[in-house]
């Protein structure tokens, strides 16, 4: 029955009007009583029925079928022989139907097929000595239209109908290629011929043909893509937006995009992690587990602007950076711009990532979920009324063994040095923030901790009310709440049995709405306004909170510790256009405002405010950029960006250019250049233990100058059919850049502290060179990586040039995958050169005036030493659970997390103990099992 | 894949490693390494009294000694601008000069040694003595603390003087009884006097935890350098960013620095 369901699915899906011309002919019945082999019962309904059934005949002849059929619907009949003996069968694009025993068979028999070829005029097609096969072309009533015309259509997932943005479609044979834009229409200009076909590509979906003929090309094309099936040796992640031996799209600088739904069959922490799945491209850096956030060629995971559906997302991790803050399930399409981006993009000087979210399915309502060591996770999708989905994906993390793992790696920690942040070295006096109150010795105190946990929240509202608009509100809330509080109840002949609770507690998140309207005017010009907000917060709370009775007895609430707030609003609205102009120029414009809030906040023992810090900022500006096919094979991209900021009151104008050069069919150019500003900077304290570990702050064009970046990226690739090999070499150069550092000056007994800010101002630069060989096809796939890089920065507070804290010289990665069947087996190995650090070489003491001994450390330079290389070894095994007509419907993985429990070096630490100074290495996670089971209704 | 492609690979691959490796010209490692050969110098002039002057080795990371060994016969010169005198070694790393009028306001002192081919040099100023140094009680109750009761009202002594130039403070509380008695009689630390480095302020508020024992206090105003905050203030030392603390010395560590008081009189009782 439930097979029965998912081909009315399919019919109803193919009954999508502008499909009708490749029509599932699913009302075919069969009568009749038949005692015959399988094959040649296949090839009776090839011959009854209109229908392409593609076997194998050897595998076919071992079974029969004995049966009475009266007026059987051909879907159930196929649907209950395959079930009955085991196997399955496939519905291609083009409605053929492949009887197989496994996945792999698909590609078998298709490629048989193929080489058989077009001899035979028959509808059925067997492999084996006669073969039938399928008329390739469609047949034409008219003659073919000679006059150059435009065509405009969409692309969308044949199941769900979810757009799909920035699938690339080409003509086949011709250079005219195109690709979606975010609502998955595109226009394609001067197409000669009505006999044209269009080849389409998208990640994570199979590869499609569409046949040109002269009725459809007169109306909005509607291309329904089928999800790949793992078995059909998709590549999980390409360095260009579509796989594939004709066409793929070799005019992208820099830039890798992601299928969401294929990183399940990476290894994984316990999560199918979004930005973590980047780290293992060249250029991204491997080595920061504690950072979930992208240190793209040497930049700084804040130099990378993260858009969701078009809204900035400020904090873009879980716990401490180990997990993204997005949940995969909810996201369509991720593409990352590694540097030299469009106009369209600004205000960071590295990268760019771009997540568009799902809208959900307009065809049916669907369930899914995901259940795994760290976190729970729903997700439903449902159409309203035939104008209008929704969306719903929730996320929650359970404080589970790995949630522990990770949180007391942290915490446990910060015991021994929380205290180290203020006082020079004396980090061994440590303790819980407060003291511990050792002094009320052996009186029984009760300890109570609460539960952390961290959650996200996506929701979409889609509405198209026609053709050429459509509406979409989306929100994304995510939030994280570390508590690392105690309760201390005291018995009563202390304070009178009150409690005194230790708070050490950090909250932080994302709230960020948009209300986009895209607006297609006509064939070629497009428009996307979009109206957005997006908040941040971060609020450390470390202290003690005690009551006592005052004169009169009443209680009073005494708080004494730090306390820290970052508030950050975005309140934005931008528009961006894009005009097709002719079959070699298109040009993409717009204009963007936005109005920013940050504030922060850092006061002492809830009386004394030590930094209080609000800014606002307006900042204003526009862009034009052209595409131009100059040949057909040169390709450029020249933008202009301009920008005016309300702090410093001056006009910032960044000039784009890249451009793309196919020297041959394999063998393509491409290089671009730019200059990048930034005016939202996230600085990083000090330690990462005694506070938040970081904040954002505005430029204010004075102590935090604007910083600019200027790309130069040159490189090429050469692919085969089945080999991609990619070069790209980089130079940044990188101008007011911000440090920050913290100093707590005077007595804390004599009641004058203060917070004394320094913000050290600098340059540098970052230069590399990235290779990679990745596998394309196949049962076997994968690539390796190596990148090659430096990343310097000039600050004269520290003495000149040092290496940058994020400066990784080496960095070798290999990802495979194998796939057999249901099973997809897979490993990654990293190598990453360790990050520079600055150390202590010496201790001395002397004694102050009254004769009291300090201990003081002497320094090595900034970052002059190197912690040991980073490596690891990750796998996992991937069972898919499919359906008798190969529709995947949930899998089960089992992954392990540095397999040689390698201790990879996050830090060191220092404390002074009896005069001696003790080093001890803090890790990253050892060995780390998880499991994962995702389910989906339908 | 055939192998004469992958040959060509491996080719393409060669070539754009040698040619970036030579972009990445081979750029020596400016990694400082320890200098242990700095010496430690710890000075405070005071006019009136005489010079003093310790200097040590610095220790290595996993020494367990308090202070660094004695750094032993060294030649000592201390200037004033017109003499020039030689400090004489007392004790191992201890260096004097026994005239205690040497030391005077507002000149500057200039302290020199050779060690290991480099010349070792700091300089400090007399500041000026405190002026109009007050207090608004002479005597400070100390409350009784104990189990199960509320404590009464601690009641703080006000100290004030003009710095009308935002001049650097600290303040040390010497107690000058024999054998004082402790205020808490389960604390055993033994006493030591009290130090507070205030910054530039005019006016101190004690507090209760000021006084960890009873009887006669001299409360000593000190006008310090703000060499002397600097260098025994200074943070750094955290555990992931470190810097390194602030030193007058020129090619060594530690505090060479002068200081003046002014003293007041203070009966602590319970």
């Amino acid at each position: 029955m439930r097979i029965f369901l998912l081909l009315l699915v399919l019919t109803a899906t193919t009954g999508y009007t502008a499909m009708a011309q490749r029509p599932l002919v699913t009302e075919a019945k069969i009568s009749g009583f038949y005692t015959l082999s399988l094959d040649k019962m296949m090839d009776t309904l090839n011959a009854k029925c209109p229908v392409h059934i593609v076997y194998d005949r050897d595998m076919l002849s071992q079974y029969d079928v004995v049966d009475h059929f009266n007026d059987e619907n051909l879907k159930d009949l196929l649907a209950a022989v395959c079930k009955k003996n085991g196997l399955r069968y496939w519905v291609d694009a083009d409605q053929t139907i492949y009887i197989i025993r496994i996945p792999e068979d698909v590609n078998r028999l298709k490629k048989n097929k193929a080489a058989i070829g077009l001899k035979d005029e028959g509808r059925g097609v067997h492999v084996g000595q006669t073969v039938n096969s399928v008329k390739d072309v469609v047949e034409r009533k008219t003659p073919a239209r000679q006059i150059p015309f435009n065509i405009t259509g969409r692309v969308i997932d044949r199941s769900s109908g979810e757009s799909l943005p920035s699938a690339h479609v080409q003509l086949r044979h011709l250079n005219i290629s195109t690709s979606t834009n975010a609502d998955g229409y595109f226009t394609l200009i001067n197409v000669p011929a009505d006999t044209c076909r269009l080849d389409i590509n998208f990640s994570g979906y199979q590869q499609d043909t569409y046949y040109l003929n002269a009725e459809n090309i007169k109306k909005e094309i509607v291309i329904g893509l089928f999800p790949a099936v793992r078995a059909l040796n998709e590549v999980v992640i390409t360095d260009k937006r579509a796989e594939g031996l004709m066409s793929t799209n070799k005019r992208r600088v820099s830039v890798l995009q992601i299928s969401p739904s294929k990183l399940e069959e990476l290894p994984n922490i316990g999560e199918k992690d979004i930005l973590r799945s980047f780290q293992l491209m060249p250029g991204i850096s491997a080595s920061n587990e504690s950072s979930s956030g992208a240190y793209v060629r040497g930049g700084t995971p804040d130099q990378n602007l993260v858009l969701f559906d078009g809204f900035t997302v400020y904090q873009v991790d879980h716990l401490y950076g180990f997990f993204s803050a997005f949940n995969s399930n909810a996201v369509k399409d991720v593409t990352m711009y590694k540097g030299g981006f469009s106009a369209k993009y600004g205000g960071r000087l590295s990268s760019v990532t771009d997540i568009v979210g799902k809208e959900g399915n307009s065809k049916e309502t669907n369930i899914a979920g995901d259940l795994s060591l760290l976190s729970a996770n729903v997700f439903v999708e449902k159409p309203i009324n035939d104008k209008s989905t929704l969306l719903l994906a929730y996320r929650r993390s359970y404080q589970g063994p790995l949630y522990d793992k990770i949180f007391n790696k942290f915490n446990s920690s910060s015991a021994t040095t929380a205290a180290g942040g203020n006082r020079p070295a004396n980090a061994g006096t440590g303790g819980p923030p407060g003291g511990g109150g050792g002094g009320f010795g052996g009186n029984a105190a009760s300890v109570s901790t609460p539960a952390s946990y961290f959650y996200d929240l996506n929701a979409k509202y889609t509405y198209a009310p026609d053709d050429q608009n459509r509406f979409s509100w989306s929100i994304y809330q995510g939030n994280d709440n570390l508590d690392n509080s105690r309760t201390l109840t005291l018995p009563a002949a202390i304070n009178s049995g009150r409690d005194i609770s230790m708070s050490d507690k950090t909250t932080y998140g994302n709230l960020g709405s948009s209300l986009k309207w895209s607006s297609r005017w006509n064939s070629k010009l497009y428009s996307n306004t979009l109206l957005s907000y997006s908040t941040y917060h971060s609020d450390r709370d470390n202290s003690t909170k005690l009551t006592v009775q005052d004169d009169d007895g009443n209680d009073q609430e005494i708080s004494t510790g730090t306390f820290e707030k970052n508030n950050l609003k975005d309140f934005s609205l931008k528009s961006d256009w894009e005009y097709q102009l002719g079959g070699q120029f298109k040009a993409l414009f717009g204009a963007f405002g936005s109005r920013q809030n940050v504030s922060y906040e850092s006061s002492q023992n809830d009386t004394s405010k030590l930094i209080d810090q609000h800014t606002k900022a307006l900042i204003l500006g526009g862009y034009g950029e052209l595409e131009a096919d100059l040949t057909t094979q040169l390709q450029v991209k020249a933008g202009l960006r301009e920008t005016w900021y309300d702090q410093t009151r001056k006009t910032y104008l960044e000039p784009r250019f890249s451009a793309t050069y196919a020297v041959t069919d394999k063998f393509t150019l491409k290089a671009s250049t730019g200059k990048f500003y930034q005016f939202t900077n996230r600085v990083l304290r000090e330690d990462i233990l005694s506070g938040s570990r970081d904040f954002w702050v505005l430029s204010n064009g004075d102590a935090i100058p604007v910083s600019a970046a200027v790309h130069y990226i040159g490189g090429f690739s050469y692919e085969t059919g089945q080999f991609l090999f990619d070069v790209e070499s980089y130079y940044k150069k990188l101008d007011n850049l911000s440090e920050y550092a913290q100093r707590l000056t005077g007595n804390r007994r004599g009641g004058t502290v203060s917070l004394e800010e320094h913000f050290y101002n600098g340059s540098g630069y970052a230069k590399g060179i990235e290779l990679m060989l990745q596998k394309t096809r196949g049962r076997y796939t994968g690539w390796i990586s190596y990148t090659l890089a430096e990343a310097t920065n000039n600050f004269a507070a520290y003495g000149g040039e040092f290496a940058a804290s994020q400066d990784t010289r080496h960095e070798f990665k290999t990802v495979n995958l194998y796939h057999y069947g249901k099973w997809t087996f897979s490993a990654t190995w990293i190598f990453a050169t360790g990050k520079p650090y600055t150390a202590p070489l010496t201790s001395y003491t002397i004694d102050d005036y009254t004769g009291t001994a300090k201990t003081f450390l002497t320094i090595s330079d900034k970052n002059a030493l190197r912690m040991p290389a980073y490596h690891r070894l990750d796998a996992s095994i991937t069972y898919d659970l499919i359906k008798v007509d190969s529709r995947k419907t949930g899998s089960i993985g089992f992954s392990l997390f540095n397999i040689y429990n390698r201790a990879n070096v996050w830090y060191k630490q220092y404390n002074v103990v009896n005069n001696q100074v003790v080093t001890s290495n803090v890790n990253y996670l050892g060995l780390t099992p998880n499991l994962t089971l995702s389910l989906r209704w339908k | 894949m055939e192998i004469k492609e992958i040959y060509r690979y491996v080719v393409l691959a060669g070539i754009a490693v040698i040619v970036v490796t030579s972009l990445f010209s081979c750029k020596k490692e400016n990694a400082v390494l320890a200098d242990y050969t700095r010496p430690v110098v710890q000075a405070y002039l005071i006019p009136g009294t005489i010079v003093t002057v310790k200097v040590y080795y610095q220790k290595y990371l996993d020494d367990t000694i308090s202070h660094g060994f004695p750094l032993k016969a060294l030649k000592l010169k201390l200037s004033d601008g017109t003499q020039s005198v030689s400090l004489t070694e007392t004790a191992d790393g201890v260096y004097q000069y026994a005239d205690s009028s040497f030391i005077k306001d507002r000149m500057t002192y200039k302290l020199s040694f050779d060690y290991l081919d480099k010349t070792i040099s700091a300089e400090t100023t007399v500041p000026d003595k405190p002026v109009g140094f007050s207090a608004s009680a002479n005597t400070q109750a100390v409350p009784v603390f104990s189990f199960g009761t509320e404590p009464e009202a601690f009641v703080p002594v006000v100290f004030k003087w003009s710095n009308p130039d935002q001049g650097h403070y600290m303040m040390v509380f010497k107690n000058t009884d024999a054998y004082p008695s402790r205020v808490n009689s389960r604390d055993t630390r033994a006493y030591k006097d009290a130090e507070e480095i205030l910054g530039q302020v005019s006016s101190f508020q004690t507090q209760q935890m000021t006084f960890n024992f009873l009887g006669n206090y001299k409360v000593l105003l000190f006008r310090i350098n703000k060499e002397y905050s600097d260098a025994l203030n200074s943070g750094g030392g955290t555990s992931l960013n470190l810097t390194n603390p602030y030193t007058n010395v020129v090619n060594g560590l530690g505090v060479f620095t002068a200081m003046r008081a002014d003293t007041l009189d203070l009966k602590v009782y319970q």
